[in-house]
């Protein structure tokens, strides 16, 4: 039993439907040429040559009040006016039993119901037209679109998948010969070879791969993409995050110079050896604090070094003077200018350290990540070792045993994990820095420089941005997220219970949620525009 | 051309008595308000669409008829009860849609 759907008011330019499906005995469909429900029904009664009219056994219909296809097909035309878009309101399917199947009209009519029930045409004006002009029994069904109440359209999408499957349940059902189909087999029907460029399938897709190997790569590249994306989003936000690292040292730093190069003038200003005197400042600064140090430069300079004085003639010029007033104000200002220098310098060491232990923090984590297949959890599991044990525990079972922590990366056909242990010990003795770095925050001792932290700071700006850039040109070498997304979702529904099943075999348990999601959501979309449309 | 993908977009402005305007001279073409205004912009003339001026009435009437259609079968169903004055209703109404232009 076979049947051929086809939009018969689309005819007029020859839209032409073909199908091919049985292996040794094709059958093939093609749309018949009219323009209208009342051509197609003329046609249905009185044939091509309109003097056919013998050729009627029965006729009947849904939801119409006659079952004269003329007069119904008037009544169609008339319902399709509901729908002011619709341009092609005629469907047409033709049923077809095999020669041999002595099929009564009530199993022809069980068959035509179940049709339009599982298509969701069971609401729909139909005529049915059984003819006796063939040897083998068969019907046309005549459907219109529009729906006769809410004037919505039927779409076809997909029937042919639909049809198929009723076809082979009611050929079980009543006991008739199975017709092998290629998207819905019986279940002892062997497997039918794809016939290149025939299928409407082989048709839309450059490569002849099934449609659960074609879901399935795409659900691969699909995944792919959204890593790239993912690896993408976050190289970017890295090298914004390096970026304004380096800003900022580079803003304190210059902060830094500034107010020490103030400091140095204002010294300049008191004593004859500044250098020496900010020496001692800095010295008292650290040992006694800030405070101390500048209350001494205010009142007492004269402690930091040999102030600058001008010779004062005195008693008409019989006596000179030192005078060092003028140094003795100026320290004033410089006790101001010291204070200042000395917290900015403060500042900066601060800074320097701190960015010192973040890039040893990240560059901890690149080695988990280098080391480990699930390096989070890793990171998570050597945090708690150092909260209970200490860190230099922790860093020496990640130097000696670093599978306690995670699965290890392997090369190799996945035996060796050498590279692997060779990150791990370097993640070691990177969080072993890190916690130097940590206690030398505050302090002047870092084995680092302003100066060397900065330029480290601009070369992971550059490392970062290279990164970005890699990333970026990998993820355009891959076909656009949205692209895939719309094959998928447009895919799944197309698929017959049978090539389902098969996928749920081969897909893993996100491909399966993922396409789930893609199905949901572009149902979502169609429905926000179909509402569109009706607004 | 008309095999080319539209992957362009043009944001047009209207009043909404405009919009009101297009909306109707579109749907009078049977054709979405984006189609419509793309064709009219590249120099087609979309064509009114010819609308059977009875189509309402055709309808009305064939509603009419499925019920009586429907109360036909129940009645067949339901022995005891006459059925041939529905069935000349029916015809009757069948008839009446056949005359209408």
């Amino acid at each position: 039993m076979n049947c051929w759907p086809s939009f018969d008011g689309s005819i007029d330019g020859g839209d032409s439907r073909v199908y091919s499906q049985v292996e040794g005995t094709p059958v093939i469909a093609i749309s018949s040429k009219s323009q209208s429900f009342g051509a197609i029904a003329k046609y249905l009664v009185a044939g091509r040559s309109g003097d056919e009219s013998d050729r009627v056994a029965w006729t009947t219909s849904r939801n119409l009040p006659t079952a004269d296809p003329e007069l119904a097909g008037k009544i169609m035309r008339a319902t399709a006016q509901l729908s002011d878009r619709v341009t092609r309101p005629v469907y047409h399917l033709a049923l077809s039993f095999d020669p041999h199947d002595v099929v009564d009209r009530a199993a022809i009519e069980r068959v035509a119901d179940e049709v339009l029930h599982r298509l969701g045409l069971h609401d729909y004006q139909v005529v049915i037209v059984a003819h006796r002009d063939r040897a083998h029994a068969h019907a046309h069904l005549l459907v219109n679109r529009v729906h006769p109440e809410t004037g919505r359209v039927w779409e076809r999408s997909y029937d042919y998948r639909m049809i198929q499957q009723v076809l082979r349940e009611q050929e079980r059902a009543l006991g008739l010969r199975e017709v092998p189909g290629r998207l819905v087999q019986s279940p002892d029907s062997p497997p039918l070879e794809r016939t290149a460029g025939t299928t409407r399938e082989a048709l839309h897709r450059p490569e002849l791969l099934t449609p659960v190997e074609e879901l399935r790569r795409d659900l691969g590249a699909y995944e792919q993409v959204v890593a790239l994306d993912r690896a993408r989003l976050e190289a970017e936000t890295a090298a914004q995050v390096a970026r304004v690292r380096a800003d900022e040292l580079s803003v304190a730093v210059a902060q830094a110079e500034r107010a020490a190069a103030s400091f140095d003038r204002a010294l300049a200003q008191v004593y004859r050896d500044p250098e020496r005197a900010r020496m001692a400042f800095l010295h008292i600064a650290r040992e006694a604090g800030i405070r101390q140090a500048a209350h001494g430069l205010a009142m007492e300079p004269e402690h930091f070094g040999v102030l600058l004085t001008v010779e004062r003639s005195r008693l008409g010029g019989l006596l000179t003077a030192q005078d060092a007033t003028k140094a003795r104000v100026a320290a004033r200002a410089a006790a101001e200018r010291g204070w200042d220098a000395f917290e900015a310098e403060q500042a900066l060491w601060r800074l320097v350290a701190d960015a010192r232990v973040r890039r040893l923090e990240d560059a901890f984590a690149r080695e988990l990540a280098m080391a480990y297949h699930h390096p989070d959890e890793a990171l998570v599991r050597f945090g708690q070792w150092t909260a209970e044990h200490g860190v230099e525990y922790a860093a020496s079972i990640l130097r000696e045993r670093p599978e306690s922590l995670g699965t290890l990366g392997t090369t190799g056909g996945g035996r060796d994990d050498t590279t692997a242990r060779a990150h791990a010990r370097l993640a070691a003795d990177l969080a072993m820095g890190v916690e130097q770095a940590r206690r030398e925050i505050g302090g002047r001792d870092a084995t680092t420089s302003p100066a060397a932290e900065l330029d480290a700071a601009k070369a992971e700006v550059e490392r970062a941005q290279t990164h970005v850039g890699a990333v970026r040109a990998e993820a355009q070498a891959h076909p656009r997220r949205h692209d895939i997304e719309r094959r998928i979702a447009r895919a799944v529904p197309r698929l017959a219970p049978g090539e389902l099943q098969h996928l749920h075999t081969v897909l893993t348990a996100p491909q399966l949620a993922l396409m789930q999601q893609l199905k949901a959501a572009m149902r979502e979309v169609l429905l926000d525009r179909e509402q569109g449309r009706e607004q | 051309m008309a095999s080319a993908r539209r992957t362009a977009t043009k944001l047009i402005r209207y009043t909404p008595e405009e919009l009101r305007l297009v909306t109707d001279r579109a749907r009078a073409c049977g054709r979405p308000v984006a189609c419509y205004v793309r064709e009219c912009s590249l120099g087609a003339v979309p064509k009114e669409r010819h609308v059977h001026g009875n189509a309402e009435l055709i309808r009305s009437l064939a509603g009419i008829g499925n019920t009586l259609s429907e109360l036909t079968r129940v009645v067949i169903a339901d022995s005891a009860l006459p059925s041939a004055e529905l069935r000349g209703a029916l015809d009757e109404l069948l008839a009446v849609i056949r005359r209408i232009d």
